[in-house]
């Protein structure tokens, strides 16, 4: 968990910089900032079954929030050119390689056909879910750790 | 009997690493090293190759049945492993799910699964196998969980024994699953592993912990788990951990 004070730099320096999106994970927290002229463009596809896995930003992130950047939990709304990659088995999603690990993808990320997204376990068996088209991870569907079903959604890509 | 065709290395960073990198390679095709700088195991956890001691072998599967029944292939790894350990002597075998073996209550072998797919076509399996042979002393962070063929059976085996045995053996069981489905492999599997049914036992995951009592497998594999509140839930993935009878 964040301190108010590094959430309100955090934010700054992301207006700074001026990213689109930025997302940081420890542990349970998550934080997700992210410009509001990009927001229905990362909005869910509705034929997503699933609950959004983005996380509500905490409560003083919203009140810290610059004009330009607004912290928000997403919710889903039709979204008609996200390309979906789905699990072929029932597992548990990882997020990346190991613990301790950077992510294989992140939202933003420009990836190629082959890419590794992420790996479902089940019974240690890893099996690496890679994209089966060129594009930008625009959303993700699944908190790392989770359990996923066969078919499920796991990754949105603007083709 | 399927054609193994082995590459063996003196030293490699990982035989799965090595494995997957061969994009091409046929179906049974295997790799097996000497000595590997960096053998790996679930989760990225480090996996200790004494060099010339144990077995480190790789094996390329590219298995066409359905996605669901991919990860018997996981139990079968772990039947493979304990009746070649068995056939070479050692005593006090188990499997602690899904496919850790044991002998006297410690580690002997470890097996790591990796796939990759693009979809739900062209799946390839690198069915990675390390065991503990020849090893007479393990480092002191093993040495309490860590034992060897050697330390069992008080004597040597070559390597190259245990790899033949072992290949054999995984031919015919893999036979079993593309044939006759899953019942048998789990049949024999709860034969074997002491974990299967009425184990206390918490299960270690990225999201939380759970603890509960083992009660069977369903017919994916998954371990079934009835919690102090005697709910039943379905284990898909998790680290496995023994409690004893005081613990909760």
């Amino acid at each position: 968990m964040l301190s108010l004070d590094e959430i309100k730099e955090l934010i700054d320096l992301v207006a700074e910089k001026q990213f689109n999106e930025f997302e940081l994970e420890r542990g349970a927290f998550r934080l997700r900032l992210s410009r509001g002229v990009r927001f229905a463009e990362a909005a869910a596809p509705a034929i997503v079954p699933a609950a959004p896995v983005t996380a509500a930003a905490p409560a003083p992130a919203s009140e810290a929030a610059a004009p330009a950047v607004a912290a928000h939990s997403s919710s889903p709304a039709p979204e008609e050119s996200l390309h979906l990659v789905t699990s072929p088995i029932v597992g548990t999603f990882y997020r990346a390689a190991s613990p301790t690990a950077e992510p294989f993808a992140k939202i933003g990320d420009p990836v190629d056909t082959g890419k590794t997204l992420c790996i479902i376990e089940a019974m240690k068996l890893m099996n690496e879910i890679q994209s089966d088209v060129g594009g930008t991870i625009a959303r993700i569907f699944v908190e790392n750790g989770q359990p996923v079903e066969y078919g499920q959604p796991l990754f949105g890509i603007k083709v | 009997m399927h054609r193994f065709v082995i590459h063996h290395f003196e030293t490699i960073k990982s035989t799965n690493d090595e494995l997957k990198a061969w994009v091409n390679a046929d179906e049974f095709t295997v790799i097996t090293a000497a000595d590997q700088t960096a053998g790996r195991g679930r989760r990225d956890r480090s996996w200790h190759s004494a060099p010339g001691d144990g077995l480190y072998m790789s094996v390329l599967l590219r298995p066409t049945a359905q996605p669901e029944s991919v990860p018997l292939i996981s139990l079968l790894t772990g039947i493979t492993v304990a009746e070649t350990l068995m056939e070479f002597g050692a005593a006090g075998i188990d499997i602690k799910w899904p496919n850790d073996v044991l002998a006297c209550g410690k580690k002997i072998s470890g097996v790591l699964i990796e796939g990759a797919s693009a979809g739900a076509t062209g799946l390839r399996l690198i069915v990675g196998i390390g065991v503990n042979i020849n090893q007479r002393s393990f480092p002191d962070d093993l040495a309490d969980t860590a034992t060897s063929l050697a330390l069992i059976t008080e004597r040597s085996t070559p390597v190259d024994a245990i790899r033949d045995a072992l290949l054999d053996r995984f031919a015919r069981w893999y036979d079993v699953w593309r044939n006759c489905g899953g019942r048998a492999i789990i049949a024999r599997y709860c034969e074997l592993s002491s974990y299967a049914t009425g184990k206390l036992v918490r299960i270690l995951t990225d999201s939380g912990d759970l603890a509960g009592e083992t009660c069977g497998l369903d017919a994916s594999g998954a371990l079934q788990l009835r919690t102090p509140a005697g709910e039943i839930r379905t284990v898909i993935s998790g680290e496995v951990v023994r409690l004893r009878e005081n613990e909760d």
